[in-house]
């Protein structure tokens, strides 16, 4: 399965530090274009401005949080195609879930290495494209 | 390590601070207001932000630390324990050994912190509190309790707990309850500890197996409370250092602060009255008292206003504490040798500076290292030392402060940065042409300017200097830059030393009375209309020598004409703000008062040239005028 390394990438959450860590991961893999949100609001303007290939969002985060972003992109008509991956930690697993329902299509517990991240990425467009 | 590495984890130690540092007075409020749904929230996301983090950078003593207060957290904040001072102190302890741990790993000392004993107090406040509340009985309980408590074999059993079925589980926690009348599943994680083979085959116990466990669990009693014991030490380390020191909540402050400024106002009220009855009845000998009175009112006033000033006043170290790390990090970043020099960081500044200062300095910093200091090649090829040198000098001058950031690199190239920007179309040919030297440095403030062809690692934020220029300005300051070719460059930074209560001019114009702060007035003039020149447009006058371009406050505001007669004198404002001057006629000059700010809400400060407002001796409400938002849009439609 060959990735298309040109879409553009949203690394949504509210702590830089992770935000650089996943871009990192994202550009180890081979992603080239990488655009960062800090929260569900600021991505949903994001999204509307440009069209993106992929998110990768933390889950916990003010103003809104992934969830509450999941289902707004999943109810517009504009976004709701775009491929969400949710990143969680270990406690938080009976949010995965939720997730699911809400039509998330793939998650990734912290903290995670690149392979993982491009197994569970490479596991979405495979299901896609199935 | 990496360099990059190196970034992120300095990045991160700076991140988890401030999300700390952002949380604990949100403790403080808890404890005043009680259980808050949206603050427990906020706590609860910092711990888990830090926690992940954390993960990926391998320092297993914060993942630890973290994920057991956010445990604590998690329940308070689904009602699942209530709050307690026991509970409240070992999450502040937690916070505190957080910051330990960031500071070991900032200071590179290898110190390795034994957080086992604090992660078991944190269970041990968790179990008690969920004993405590009858309401507690969900099935989750016993896996969070056991599940936090198994320290590094964690990865081991998070694998299993969540695929208990949730029958075992259940009967596991009544046996548990019933066997040990106390902390049991504490007693639990001691055994366990004690073999780790169990965890692992622990999602396949049977009722049988549970009993046994649970019989174990009373005969290991007495060796978990010794284990209990070593906290007492965190806890005497901390407590020698708030030995002096009174936590009061920034808003209590904050209170005092607003009511000195009440104060000030009436004295200034009563002054006022006072001047008034003198004149009428300076026979009476009470007059005499009153005005005896009233200035003694004023004396202590003005020392109570300095004292409560004094109250939010902090050494600006705790700014630049980051600062040698940074540089060194930095310019490493860019392979560039540079020393950094503070001097004067016990200097005292309001807290308000504390906290918006940090980002400006970051830039200049950054900005000195990126383009000033130059690479030692270079610089040996000068003759310069090999290593570069930045300065930072911070004192007090009058009612300022001053913060200087000086370079010994190869200063500011006045014709590249004009070629720039023509290049990026911020100015014409025309305009450079025209351009005095200080307004030339100034472009570098301009939004989306930056000399580098491309843009380094470091400075790759998507911000740039003119974040720097927008943060000082908000603190009533301003920057100006001096600079010389291969000797170096200088940024001033001005901030009045008090953001609540300034001295400023009263002036007139159409009518109205308006407030401008003293500390950018240069001087004020009494010209005729003969001394008005116009230059392209622009009316300027010549003092001394020098072309000032003047505006008409009336103009500004747009307050309709001005009352005073053509042909009549006009008072004149020379303003200075760092390179820039400019001359602003008024009315009339009323004279110099001291005025309380006074924010407006529902006011667009940045469009109306407005600060905020005051009131004034005959207790008028009168606005203060903005003058270092004057000047940017003013000079920037008349580039001087």
């Amino acid at each position: 399965m060959n990735l298309d390394f040109k879409m553009k990438v949203l690394v949504v959450d509210d702590f830089s530090t992770m935000r650089r860590i996943v871009k990192n991961l994202l550009k180890q893999i081979g992603f080239e274009s990488i655009d960062e949100a800090e929260d569900g609001a600021q991505a949903l303007t994001k999204l509307k401005a440009c069209d993106y290939g992929l998110i990768v969002s933390d889950w916990n985060m003010p103003n809104m949080d992934g969830l509450s972003m999941l289902k707004k992109i999943r109810e517009d008509d504009e976004l709701k195609d775009i491929p969400i991956l949710m990143v969680t930690v270990e406690s938080e697993k009976e949010k995965v879930i939720t997730a699911r329902q809400a039509g998330v299509n793939n998650y990734i517990v912290k903290p995670f290495t690149g392979e993982v991240l491009k197994e569970k990425i490479d596991n979405i467009f495979e299901k896609i494209t199935a | 390590m990496s360099d990059e590495m190196e970034e992120i984890i300095s990045e991160f130690i700076t991140e988890a601070e401030e999300s700390l540092e952002k949380i604990e007075p949100l403790f403080v409020e808890l404890e005043r207001k009680g259980e808050d749904k949206d603050m427990l929230d906020d706590i609860f996301r910092s711990m888990h932000t830090i926690k992940g983090a954390a993960g990926f950078l391998n320092f297993q003593g914060i993942v630890d630390v973290a994920h057991s207060s956010e445990n604590l957290m998690k329940k308070l904040r689904d009602g699942d324990i209530a709050l307690s001072k026991q509970l409240m102190d070992a999450i502040l302890k937690s916070i505190d050994m957080l910051r330990l741990l960031l500071a070991h790993i900032k200071n590179k000392d290898g110190i390795e912190e034994n957080v086992t004993p604090l992660v078991r107090e944190l269970e041990n406040v968790l179990n008690n509190a969920l004993h405590d509340d009858s309401s507690s009985g969900s099935t989750d309980e016993f896996s969070v309790k056991t599940e936090s408590s198994v320290e590094n074999k964690t990865t081991v059993f998070e694998e299993t707990a969540p695929f208990i079925d949730s029958h075992t589980e259940q009967r596991a926690e009544e046996h548990l309850q019933s066997t040990s009348q106390e902390g049991s599943a504490v007693d639990a994680s001691g055994m366990i500890q004690d073999d780790p083979e169990e965890i692992q085959s622990f999602s396949k116990v049977s009722e049988q197996e549970i009993e046994e466990l649970a019989k174990s669990v009373d005969v290991k009693d007495n060796r978990n409370s010794e284990n209990l014991q070593p906290t007492k030490d965190h806890g005497e380390k901390l407590k020698e250092k708030s030995s002096q020191n009174l936590r009061v909540d920034v808003e209590r402050i904050d209170k005092v602060m607003d009511l000195a400024g009440e104060v000030v106002l009436v004295r200034n009220r009563l002054l006022n009255i006072s001047n008034y009855f003198d004149q009428i009845y300076s026979s009476d000998p009470k007059s005499e008292t009153l005005m005896e009175t009233v200035s003694f009112l004023d004396r202590v006033t003005s020392d109570m206003q300095l004292a409560v000033m004094k109250i939010r006043m902090q050494p600006i170290k705790k700014v630049l504490a980051k600062f040698p790390r940074l540089v060194r990090d930095m310019s490493a970043g860019v392979h560039k040798n540079v020393d950094l020099h503070i001097s004067g960081e016990g200097t005292e500044v309001d807290k308000t500076v504390i906290e918006n200062i940090g980002d400006p300095l970051t830039h200049i910093l950054r900005n000195s290292i990126d383009h000033g200091i130059e690479p030692s090649e270079e610089r040996i090829a000068k003759g310069k030392p090999e290593r570069g040198k930045i300065e930072i000098n911070i004192f007090q001058k009058g009612n300022q402060i001053v913060i200087e950031i000086s370079d010994d690199g190869k200063g500011i190239d006045l014709e590249k940065l004009k070629a720039k920007a023509i290049e990026k179309g911020l100015i014409s040919k025309e305009d450079a042409a025209k351009m005095a030297n200080e307004a030339v440095t100034e472009l570098i403030f301009m939004p989306g300017f930056s000399t580098k062809e491309v843009a380094t690692e470091l400075s790759g934020r998507g911000v740039g200097m003119d974040v720097v220029k927008t943060k000082i300005s908000q603190l009533n300051g301003y920057v100006e830059i001096t600079t010389e070719k291969n000797v170096g460059t200088t940024f001033r930074i001005c901030i009045p030393l008090t953001l609540a209560i300034i001295q400023a001019l009263m002036v007139e114009v159409s009518g109205i009375k308006y407030a401008i702060p003293l500390s950018p007035i240069e001087e004020t003039l009494k010209i005729s209309e003969n001394d008005i020149d116009n230059v392209s447009g622009q009316n300027v006058i010549i003092i001394r020598n020098k072309v000032c371009p003047l505006f008409e406050l009336h103009t500004i505001l747009e307050t309709g004409s001005s009352h005073s007669e053509p042909t009549d004198y006009k008072y004149i404002i020379v303003i200075s703000l760092g390179d820039k001057r400019f001359c602003i006629a008024v009315d009339k000059l009323v004279g110099q008062e001291e005025v309380v700010i006074k924010n407006l809400k529902g006011v667009d400060t940045n469009s109306s040239y407005v600060l905020g407002a005051t009131i004034t001796g005959d207790g008028k409400v009168v606005f203060i005028l903005d003058v270092t938002g004057m000047s940017r849009q003013l000079i920037g439609t008349a580039i001087a």
